[in-house]
């Protein structure tokens, strides 16, 4: 039987793109995992809800985390090395890019790029107003003017 | 979680602002809808002060940031972003900050900048009793010589004062616990008729929190000295004591038990030197003792080479075992001649110094006994409190539950 560093698996993004990864790599998606537990994983593995821009950045990141996972809990410096790399792969994108990374990752199910990207928009926002707040997640403001004064007024000491 | 790419809840909010205005084109209209499930994922990294400003985003996102499911995960998930929660009293005030505790001790050393919270009036007997799973509880000033104990959130900035013990001209002092079963808070005060007197408590009187009449219940316990600090453990609550008429033995350690609200006492080891300044700490979940004598003495840093620390083993059979920790070899390199104080072991097992009046610049000690490593974090925008007194707590949690009472 092949081991999961020589098994390989191709996965199809959802505008035809594909990526042929070690069976190790495609494990870092949990939906995939499963895939290939319920021996379903035939020639292709299509994924509906990624497109091949985000598929490639999603197989970067896994890569990197098998190839470079630390040694084991005590692994300071290798937990080290890999959030270096983290904060410097989230630099390449824009926020657009970022949100569908946190679509995708949540539908394949990786929870160190969900967490990781999170992070990213969390450390964003935190510092921006309400409204800035609403234009990027085009939520409609359901406050009347009395109503966003007063929460404005409970609230005022974020504002300082 | 996994992996953080920076904490969240460092740095100076003023020179971010260049930086958002530039990126908040990003997102918007070109932008993927993020279901709510995924918004409140990313609400729950945010710092306490960002929660408070999104509560004005709009009525959905108040609501969710209210519920008290929201607040529980944010609540636990604070537990792995600790802060260090400093007081400072200063010029009739005492003032809150909190700051990120340093969890990486991969770099030599370090900046972090101070968040200003809350600040009460303050007289010579104010100061914060403790904290404990997000809220604090602290004394503060009510004119020249009164004070009123209070319950503060830094996190929500709120803030309310405790019904007054029904004895006049009584000193007190109280202790903060926290009984994770049950999920209650509850104050333990103990009172001695004056300054004159020996500080022998003759009652102890303890109140919890979240009941519809907040009242002080009497608590049966033999008349003993208390030491100002304590620590709550897993529901109970420690201090250093000297039980009154006992035999000559020294320091003994006072366990309260937060739920039963039962007192008893462990003796400690023959050979610990216990006094009234060693640090009660948790390390590794079990309370222990660092022994702080003569650690802030110049001379005697030459020539100590050790931390001792005595892990009480069991409690039912007083059974305490001391472990003998070298200091790192770059110790004196990285401290100096600074005289320290311990500030307390984080939750990942570091042994925390600072300075028992700050200069500026005012540096945080990290000391990992196991990996033999020493970092210094210089704690910004504190130079208006140099020389003041100083107090800093470790890991400190943030709760955003908004509370109606307490």
């Amino acid at each position: 039987m092949a081991s999961s560093s020589t098994n390989k698996f191709v996965l199809k993004s959802n505008d035809d793109v594909s990526f042929e990864v070690t069976e190790a790599v495609a494990r870092e998606f949990q939906v995939i995992a499963h895939i290939i537990d319920d021996d379903c994983a035939k020639k292709a593995i299509p994924l509906s809800n990624v497109t091949g821009e985000i598929l490639s950045k999603m197989i970067e990141y896994g890569k990197k985390h098998i190839e470079e996972a630390p040694v084991d809990e005590e692994d300071e410096e290798g937990k080290k090395k890999l959030q270096i790399w983290d904060e410097e792969f989230m630099k390449q994108f824009n926020m657009e890019i970022v949100f569908q990374l946190i679509l995708a990752s949540n539908y394949l199910n990786n929870k160190g790029l969900l967490d990781l990207t999170c992070c990213t928009v969390a450390d964003h926002i935190k510092d921006m107003t309400p409204d800035e707040v609403r234009t990027l997640f085009n939520v409609k403001n359901d406050y009347t003017t009395e109503e966003e004064e007063e929460i404005r007024k409970e609230n005022s000491w974020a504002f300082e | 979680m996994k992996t953080r790419p920076r904490n969240v809840h460092d740095g100076p909010s003023t020179s971010k602002r260049i930086t958002r205005s530039k990126t908040s084109t990003n997102g918007g209209e070109n932008s993927p809808t993020i279901p709510m499930d995924l918004i409140i994922e990313i609400l729950l990294r945010l710092p306490a002060k960002s929660i408070a400003k999104c509560r004005c985003v709009s009525k959905l996102w108040a609501n969710i940031l209210r519920r008290p499911d929201f607040t529980k995960l944010f609540l636990t998930s604070s537990y792995a972003r600790p802060q260090l929660l400093i007081s400072c009293v200063k010029k009739g005030e005492l003032f809150l900050f909190t700051s990120s505790q340093d969890q990486n001790l991969n770099q030599k050393s370090s900046i972090d900048a101070t968040s200003y919270h809350m600040k009460f009036p303050a007289n010579l007997s104010t100061r914060v009793y403790g904290h404990v799973h997000g809220l604090v509880c602290l004394l503060v000033s009510e004119g020249m010589e009164k004070a009123v104990p209070m319950i503060c959130n830094p996190s929500t900035r709120q803030s309310f004062p405790l019904p007054k013990l029904k004895t006049t001209r009584t000193w007190v002092n109280s202790f903060f616990g926290y009984d994770p079963i049950d999920k209650q808070y509850k104050v333990l005060s103990l009172t001695w008729p004056g300054p004159r007197r020996s500080r022998i408590s003759e009652k102890h009187k303890v109140l919890t929190l979240g009941t519809k009449k907040l009242s002080w219940r009497m608590v049966d316990c033999l008349p003993h000295y208390s030491a100002d600090h304590g620590i709550c453990i897993n529901g109970v609550l420690y201090y250093l004591a000297l039980v009154d008429g006992a035999p000559p033995r020294g320091y003994t350690i006072a366990c309260f038990d937060v739920r039963s609200e039962k007192y008893r006492f462990i003796n400690k080891d023959e050979d610990m030197e216990l006094l009234s300044d060693s640090m009660l700490v948790n390390y590794k979940g079990k309370l222990s003792v660092l022994l702080t004598h003569d650690l802030w003495i110049e001379e005697l840093i030459r020539e100590r080479t050790c931390f001792e620390l005595w892990v009480l083993v069991d409690a039912e059979r007083h059974e305490w075992s001391k472990h003998l920790y070298e200091l790192p070899d770059s110790w004196k390199d990285d401290v100096g001649h600074a005289k320290l104080d311990y500030v307390g072991v984080t939750t990942t097992n570091e042994i925390v110094l600072s300075r028992r009046f700050p200069l500026d610049p005012f540096y945080v000690f990290y000391c990992n006994l196991e990996r033999k490593t020493i970092k210094r974090v210089e704690i910004q925008r504190m130079d208006a409190f140099k020389n003041s007194k100083v107090h800093i707590f470790l890991n400190h949690v943030e709760d955003v539950k908004l509370m109606q009472a307490i």
